[in-house]
């Protein structure tokens, strides 16, 4: 696909879950891979690509990150090391405010970056949440995530029974 | 949300999330158990330990007796899948029953993939080549986070070791003793010697280099003391060199002085920092620097 400044312009239609149609250019949908790959697909059609998984006010948002982000290089493709990922990734301050919404809103924009394929903004989100769990109690963590404790007293005993033997502060290896 | 997702979240979190993860419900509890190889995990020290006839397994406060491999792929499976092993070590396998022992041990570290290792020491052990082999071709999957290699009284050639000098990580201890002893060993020494002195150049001060080596030329200890008399930013090293005879220590000098290496009773003053200094000394059965 030519990615030229004129072809960068273009329009694209995409089509919320809700019927909501948004107009952006290619510049600013290149990220999603999925849109880029329907777009190959599709060819010279000019119809709204439908996106029977993303809501129009989590759409809204997500296009309004990528706007935002437009003129970023594509990370070059590399190969998933967590352990690096454990202390690179930083967070600019656009994003934590773009970010600092309802948990169930965050977990909807990681979704949608999900199945767009957009792997900058879902890196982000993940890492977003993976800040907010860092240090937490299991109690401060079922309030964040709206989640019910199931377990019965035997099997929450078990649990903790179960990993008992490597609880060892005399063993712990030097980080 | 889904796990692959949930996932790709926990792989950036700490190992103890992970463990109050697997208290908040049945489905976090099922996620982190199904995963565990692929979240962050508790790092712990994994031993083999023989003594006569019998080998100990310890991992945490667990300690097992172990009498055949079955016993090692066991212990493996039900202690190593949900730890991150950090430092190794092997020593003294018992000669009978347990043949194989590290092809077994190499098997179940990539399975539960381990492959975070910062330290592994291997002393008393003489295994057959095939499990050389085996360990070796693993040796790639650490060699980035394994730092520091002590093998003693073991029959690894320098072929096997060559890797961790090869690839220029930043060593922070070595070990060789009493294992291959021929010219290879005087090369590979002498390689790693002169890696660590061009990093004297290059890494900040924080860190620190030790080596414990029983073979290596006159010369290239002369070039590693050259190298950090005049480096700018040198760190602190400790290097012993044990079987240095008045033959080593006589070219030692020589090479002191073509290399115009001015020394005070042994006392090598930093060309850069007036406060830093190497100081050598000799004794009758090692040699040793600091």
């Amino acid at each position: 696909m030519a990615a030229d400044g004129d072809s960068m312009d273009r329009i694209v239609k995409i089509k919320s879950k809700d019927g909501q149609i948004f107009d952006v250019t290619l510049g600013t949908i290149k990220k999603s891979k999925l849109i880029m790959t329907m777009l190959e697909q599709l060819g010279d059609s000019t119809d709204a690509i439908p996106l029977p998984n993303v809501d129009g006010s989590t759409l809204k948002k997500v296009i309004e990150w990528l706007e935002h982000h437009k003129e970023e290089p594509e990370p070059a493709e590399e190969e998933s090391d967590p352990l690096r990922m454990r202390i690179s990734t930083d967070i600019s301050e656009w994003d934590k405010t773009f970010f600092d919404v309802e948990q169930s809103v965050l977990q909807a924009y990681i979704l949608a970056a999900n199945y767009l394929s957009i792997k900058p903004l879902l890196d982000i989100g993940c890492k977003t949440v993976a800040n907010m769990i860092k240090g937490k109690t299991t109690e401060q963590l079922r309030d964040l995530f709206g989640l019910e404790d199931d377990f019965t007293d035997e099997e929450r005993a078990a649990i903790k029974r179960e990993y008992a033997w490597a609880d060892d502060e005399e063993n712990q290896a030097a980080a | 949300m889904p796990s692959e997702l949930l996932l790709k979240i926990y792989e950036t979190t700490e190992p103890e999330d992970v463990q109050s993860a697997r208290l908040i419900s049945r489905k976090l509890y099922s996620f982190v158990k199904l995963h565990s190889n692929y979240l962050p995990r508790l790092p712990r020290d994994v031993t083999f330990e023989g003594s006569n006839e019998s080998l100990v397994f310890t991992c945490g406060r667990i300690r097992l007796n172990l009498s055949n491999l079955d016993d090692v792929r066991e212990a493996m499976e039900n202690y190593c899948s949900t730890i991150e092993v950090a430092h190794l070590k092997i020593k003294h396998i018992p000669e009978t029953g347990f043949g194989g022992i590290l092809t077994v041990i190499v098997e179940q570290l990539r399975r539960f993939r381990q492959f975070a290792i910062s330290a592994l020491s291997l002393k008393n052990v003489h295994f057959a080549v095939e499990e050389i082999d085996c360990l070796t071709r693993f040796l790639p999957a650490i060699v980035k986070t394994c730092k520091d290699v002590s093998v003693e009284h073991s029959n690894f050639t320098v072929d096997d070791l060559r890797i961790f000098v090869n690839l220029q990580i930043e060593m922070s201890h070595f070990r060789l003793l009493d294992s291959a002893k021929d010219e290879a060993t005087d090369k590979l020494n002498g390689d790693l010697l002169q890696i660590v002195g061009r990093q004297f150049n290059e890494i900040d001060r924080n860190r620190s280099f030790g080596a414990e080596i029983d073979h290596v030329s006159p010369e290239s200890v002369c070039d590693f003391l050259k190298s950090w008399l005049r480096a700018s930013n040198p760190f602190f090293f400790n290097l012993s060199v044990f079987n240095c005879d008045m033959v080593w220590m006589t070219r030692f000098m020589e090479c002191c002085f073509q290399a115009d290496l001015q020394h005070q009773y042994f006392e090598f003053a930093s060309k850069t920092h007036p406060s830093a200094h190497v100081k050598v000394c000799f004794s009758e059965v090692n040699n040793f620097i600091e």
